[in-house]
């Protein structure tokens, strides 16, 4: 590992692609199991719509941005048997373009070696899940790369960039406006010590441009899409993340309750005074959710941007009311920008014990679901909830060791921020 | 009022003895007959009680069918070959922009069928409407409130005979704006009778001497060209003429029987996403060249079937199938049935009948394929753990396009708008295989869907608030200790390390 060159790094990882591509193309024109993501169909047939100066939001369950169907447009070429797989190649080159982007900020921004960014990239490069993720076509890659993009380019001081970025980003997918407040406070010029100049001084002209940029850049894309797609766009896009009631089984532990409050109720013969609570718990998920991924999280942003983005993204997740595996490659793309900080790799049983249990913990609830899908067995209680409820607070706790080493790294990294 | 009352004796039976028919004046004496039934009523929209003529004065077309799933057994069909998936279908086309409300709360208020609006509760083919109920029991739920509807609470002998055609195999409904008649059809498909030796001992008698009733007792008349049938037997108009008349009739039919049978299961375990598998016993062989056999299937909530995948030819191969030609109707791929307002939909498939029989020769195993289907999630229930879901054996017939199409005016049984003709071109016979009952009484097949036991809903609610405060504090009481700097101790040891 130690010798290798950048270039060799980034074509291993192609490589890695390549044949994971390959297999797939494989296995889908021998196997009824197909390696390609049912999410890839929907991007494809969205984007064969967008080829007949349609509307992507004819596809059901299209709910994303026009834009990552226009993307896919190539998909539509002929022939077929090339173009189809363009979208996944597009996936795998994001990914790339964003491991590539890891090392810059590690090297530039952090002033590690060459050696150790590698390293530390090939945790997103060389990963065999990232590799299938995106070969199977899923989109959660491309939004890998915009999110290193975002870090770079706010390290890199780069500002209408960042600010161009970020309103792109949450365009593309909502959540990355968790980041806007870590930036803006990381933003802060130096010399501010005390609570009142960080006060009085706040309004500084980068913030400014930022903000300006961001807001722009997100307002002008949802301007022309509305213009293009209409009332479709900000339902598909926007409005169904927000009213969706994901009533389905999946990784969040609100899944039960949701289940339960959105269902009608029959009360119990023997106890009809029962009712479920009015108070829905589940309409306010998104307090401890935002208060600690998008408020609180922020103020240690200025101590170390990208553990405390890993931070504000692992918590997002945690504490969302709907929880699916796609959603873990939010986190695992600023893995590599975090982990240089932790003590799970400084102490590494402690490191073994959270990635045993992130995973022991994700496979009890695997089993649990693969009972109820497959085998028709009713694990809705308590296996599946308390299963569910087990992943999360395994990510608690994880989460609690992220917040504890960005909190120890204060004093060396602000003294590094400030003689800059 | 016309009534038309056929027997159709099957050649492997006695033909009807000269005794078994004793014609009178005024009444038709049958004993020990052992026939399939059909007993048809037409009226004129005239004759119709009031609230029907609400129903049907909105629509321009409307036809209520019921089929209660019932081996039909071995026996000789002759015109009454169509059958439908079990349960009630309703198909209708609306009178000019009629919303026809009548006919919505007609069906809500005398068969329970929730319809809020017909826009809601029927799913749209164009300008048709169809509504489809899973439930063999429609039948006599609609009939009991309308015996009282026509007959009045008193009346007897009137309601017994509107409640009698609960016993049918197959109760269709037609009213024709054009024609402005109803016409009611029931089949008594088993020949099973009122007797206790399963043959028909009735005295056909018109109610007033206006009535007319037509009965005919006829049987195979022997070979006859292809798509069509030949009948002989005997006719009598009660209460006009003294004696019967022997006839003779060859008449083109769109439907036909055939020998095959099929049975179908869900292969099990069955989960959230099961498989319905029909098994064919085909024999290699089809009716002509250029048919192509078929399965028309209704499925109603909570199954669904992800239309994409359906359009996914490879893997529908795989499943026996050549293409899936129709899907209509509500396939929402994420919604709970408590969100739906619809019945469900329809899927008619075109099976891989080239595949099998390639393989015949060799094999001369029977032919199979495979409705992969999903399941939606269903309500809580406080002392449930699961809700039976069932889904009714598709309809499976040869569709054999015809040059030498016969115009079926001349067929005095011919039945049209099943749901699935009109999906082939006018010139098309069909030949229809033979559901065959195994272990059910039904043509239906059911399965267990795990649903969340509500009992424990105050555990749920306050076990997921509890997980989700302690995990919050957790988080919250880290951010804390880290911001006052309670984490610091290892900076030294972190300083080193870089």
């Amino acid at each position: 590992m130690a010798t290798i060159s950048v270039t060799t790094l980034l074509l291993l990882s192609s490589l890695l692609r390549a044949v994971f591509l390959l297999y797939g193309l494989y296995q889908d024109a021998t196997s009824v199991f197909k390696y390609t993501d049912i999410d890839y169909l929907v991007f494809t047939d969205a984007a064969r719509y967008v080829s007949t100066a349609s509307s992507p939001y004819l596809r059901a369950t299209y709910r994303y941005t026009p834009l990552l169907s226009w993307l896919l447009l190539p998909t539509t070429f002929h022939p077929q048997s090339l173009w189809f797989s363009f979208g996944k190649v597009l996936f795998a080159v994001g990914d790339i373009l964003a491991g590539y982007l890891i090392i810059q900020v590690l090297r530039q921004s952090h002033g590690f070696t060459a050696t150790k960014s590698m390293k530390y990239a090939s945790l997103w490069l060389l990963n065999p899940m990232v590799a299938t993720i995106s070969t199977r076509g899923s989109s959660e890659g491309l939004l890998g790369v915009i999110v290193i993009a975002l870090l770079w380019a706010v390290e890199k001081k780069r500002v209408v960039v960042s600010g161009a970025i970020l309103g792109f980003a949450v365009h593309f997918k909502i959540y990355p406006f968790i980041y806007a407040p870590s930036i803006l406070l990381w933003m802060e010029p130096p010399g501010q010590r005390d609570i009142m100049a960080k006060i009085k001084g706040f309004v500084t002209k980068d913030r400014t441009v930022f903000t300006f940029t961001a807001l722009t850049t997100f307002m002008a894309l949802n301007a022309v899409m509305y213009a293009i797609y209409g009332h479709p766009f900000i339902v598909h896009t926007f409005l169904h993340h927000l009213t969706r009631l994901d009533h389905r089984h999946n990784f969040s532990p609100y899944n039960t309750l949701l289940y339960l409050k959105s269902s009608p109720f029959t009360p119990d013969p023997y106890y009809p005074a029962i009712q479920p609570s009015s108070l829905s718990i589940e309409r306010l998920a998104f307090i401890p959710q935002i208060l600690i991924s998008a408020v609180l999280l922020p103020l240690f942003a200025k101590r170390n941007l990208s553990a405390t983005m890993f931070a504000q993204t692992f918590a997002f997740v945690t504490f969302n009311k709907v929880v699916t595996s796609q959603y873990f490659m939010w986190y695992i793309v600023l893995l590599p920008v975090y982990l240089p900080y932790s003590s799970l790799l400084k102490s590494p049983i402690r490191g073994v014990v959270a990635l045993v249990m992130w995973v022991v913990t994700q496979g009890l609830w695997l089993g649990q679901a693969y009972q109820l899908e497959f085998e028709g067995g009713n694990t809705f209680w308590p296996g599946l909830w308390a299963a569910a409820a087990g992943f999360f607070l395994v990510n608690c706790w994880i989460l609690g060791v992220v917040v504890g080493d960005i909190g120890r790294v204060e004093k060396e990294e602000e003294e590094k921020k400030v003689y800059k | 009022m016309k009534r038309r009352i056929t027997f159709l004796v099957s050649p492997q039976e006695n033909e009807a003895s000269e005794d078994a028919l004793h014609l009178t004046k005024d009444s038709l004496e049958i004993r020990g007959l052992k026939a399939i039934r059909e007993d048809r009523f037409t009226l004129t929209f005239e004759e119709l009680p009031q609230f029907a003529k609400d129903v049907v004065k909105q629509t321009q077309e409307l036809h209520i069918r019921f089929d209660n799933g019932k081996d039909y057994e071995d026996k000789w069909k002759g015109p009454f070959a169509s059958r439908l998936p079990l349960g009630a279908h309703i198909f209708a086309t609306p009178l000019r922009e009629s919303k026809m409300a009548n006919l919505c709360s007609f069906i809500s208020k005398y068969a329970d069928i929730p319809c809020s609006s017909i826009e809601a509760a029927f799913i749209t083919r164009g300008r048709l409407k169809q509504l489809y109920v899973p439930d063999t029991a429609a039948l006599s739920n609609i009939l009991k409130p309308l015996a009282n509807k026509i007959c009045g609470p008193s009346k007897k002998v009137c309601k017994d005979k509107v409640l009698a055609l609960s016993t049918a195999t197959s109760v269709d409904l037609r009213y024709d704006a054009t024609t402005k008649s109803l016409e009611v059809n029931a089949i008594w498909a088993t020949s099973n009778g009122n007797a206790k030796d399963g043959a028909w001992d009735i005295l056909v008698k018109p109610d007033t001497p206006a009535d007319k009733i037509e009965v005919g007792v006829l049987t195979s008349g022997g070979k006859s060209p292809e798509d069509e049938i030949t009948l002989r037997g005997k006719l009598a108009n009660v209460g006009q003429d003294n004696e019967l008349t022997p006839v003779r009739v060859s008449f083109p039919s769109r439907h036909h029987s055939r020998q095959n049978i099929y049975t179908a299961d869900f292969n099990r375990p069955t989960g959230l996403h099961p498989k319905l598998e029909v098994t064919l016993a085909l024999g290699g062989n089809s009716p002509a060249d250029g048919c192509t056999l078929n399965a028309y299937f209704t499925v109603p909530q909570p199954f669904f079937v992800d239309p994409y995948q359906l359009e996914d030819d490879k893997l529908m191969k795989s499943y026996g199938i050549n293409k899936v030609k129709v899907v209509e109707g509500e396939t929402d791929l994420e919604a709970p049935t408590w969100a739906m307002s619809k019945w469900g939909a329809l899927v008619l498939a075109e099976l891989d009948i080239e595949q099998y029989l390639s393989t015949w020769e060799k094999k001369r195993s029977p032919m199979e394929f495979t409705l992969p289907l999903h399941i939606r999630y269903m309500p809580t229930h406080p002392e449930k753990h699961s809700e039976t879901a069932t889904l009714p054996w598709p309809v499976v017939f040869w569709a054999c396009p015809s040059e030498q199409w016969s115009k079926m005016s001349t067929n005095p049984f011919d039945r049209r708008m099943l749901g699935y003709e009109e999906y082939f071109s006018e010139e098309t016979y069909f030949h229809h295989l033979t559901p065959k009952l195994i272990n059910s009484t039904n043509s239906i097949s059911s399965l267990e869907v795990p649903i969340l036991n509500s009992v424990d809903s105050q555990s749920i609610e306050w076990g997921t608030m509890g997980v989700i405060v302690i995990g919050f504090l957790w988080v919250f009481g880290t951010i804390v200790a880290s911001f006052l700097g309670f984490g610091g101790k290892k900076v030294g040891e972190h300083q080193k390390k870089e």
